[in-house]
């Protein structure tokens, strides 16, 4: 009896090494594919100290078989060279259920001595500007949560000619 | 017990002890299909199936031994091989998992057969 309990044990415990450790490298593969592109689709200004920015960032998880989910926190917009800091801004507590391609709007508006900063990065610098943020990523694996936080970059050109 | 039985217990019981026991390490236990009780119960039967096959002390202290040993080079194997370039840099992340893994077989193998050796009245 004891031989054909330790076989069954050894055949069960294998088998259960296996699969963890398969769904473990389908994981870390998950990972090292994800992908964030940051795209300005918008700018605008809406008063004479007021403008308004839109982005797209799109996220992109290839073969992406857990549910996960995406927040945008503590993003910033900055000059290109990183001197001249735009604001702050984060999109709070929302969750944004994640696809193998998901895209995230993002707006802010930046007034006042900001956007006479704005101005001036827009005279000097032919409006290059950074967008520098932090993604939460929220992974629903078998037993637990997994959390990995990815930072996002990108650097976008104002459009010429909009006041 | 004869030599070559003793070898292939202790082979088929480490291999089984530590690749249960690497189901509840850190890097693995969100990813398992089983809870980590469940891993330490398997751990805990692979000594009962042991104490059901030794008839004495200083023979199954031995066993345990040895499958500490076997299990310990299991766990370590199937936490390093999918993480060869993370170990590489941080060897520390994997020893301590192999460290407790190694601890628990012991402790859970011994309890086991102690478990066994009751149960089977001798």
């Amino acid at each position: 009896m004891g031989v054909s309990l330790l076989g069954v044990l050894l055949l069960i415990s294998l088998v259960l090494l296996f699969l963890t450790e398969q769904s473990y490298a389908a994981f870390r593969q998950l990972l090292q594919g994800i992908q964030f592109t940051v795209e300005l689709t918008d700018f605008e200004q809406v008063a004479p100290q007021q403008a308004h920015l839109r982005w797209i960032v799109t996220v992109t998880i290839p073969n992406l078989k857990t549910p996960a989910s995406l927040e945008l926190v503590d993003w910033h917009v900055r000059s290109a060279d990183g001197s001249m800091h735009l604001g702050y801004y984060t999109t709070g507590e929302i969750q944004i259920t994640l696809a193998s391609v998901t895209k995230v709007p993002v707006e802010a508006v930046i007034e006042g001595p900001n956007f006479e900063e704005l101005q001036q990065i827009r005279e000097a610098s032919e409006g290059a500007l950074l967008f520098q943020g932090m993604a939460r990523l929220r992974f629903r694996l078998p037993r637990g949560e997994e959390i990995k936080i990815i930072p996002v970059v990108g650097v976008f050109t104002l459009p010429e000619g909009e006041e | 017990m004869k030599l070559l039985r003793w070898l292939v217990l202790a082979l088929m019981a480490g291999v089984a002890a530590g690749a249960s026991s690497a189901l509840q390490a850190e890097e693995f236990l969100k990813f398992s299909p089983v809870s980590s009780s469940i891993s330490y119960v398997l751990v805990a039967l692979v000594g009962f199936s042991i104490g059901l096959l030794v008839r004495e002390v200083q023979e199954g202290l031995i066993m345990a031994l040895s499958i500490t040993l076997v299990g310990v080079i299991t766990i370590f194997l199937a936490l390093y091989l999918p993480n060869v370039e993370i170990v590489a840099t941080a060897p520390e992340l994997i020893l301590r998992s192999v460290w407790w893994g190694g601890l628990s077989t012991f402790f859970l193998t011994i309890i086991g057969m102690v478990v066994g050796r009751i149960l089977s009245g001798e």
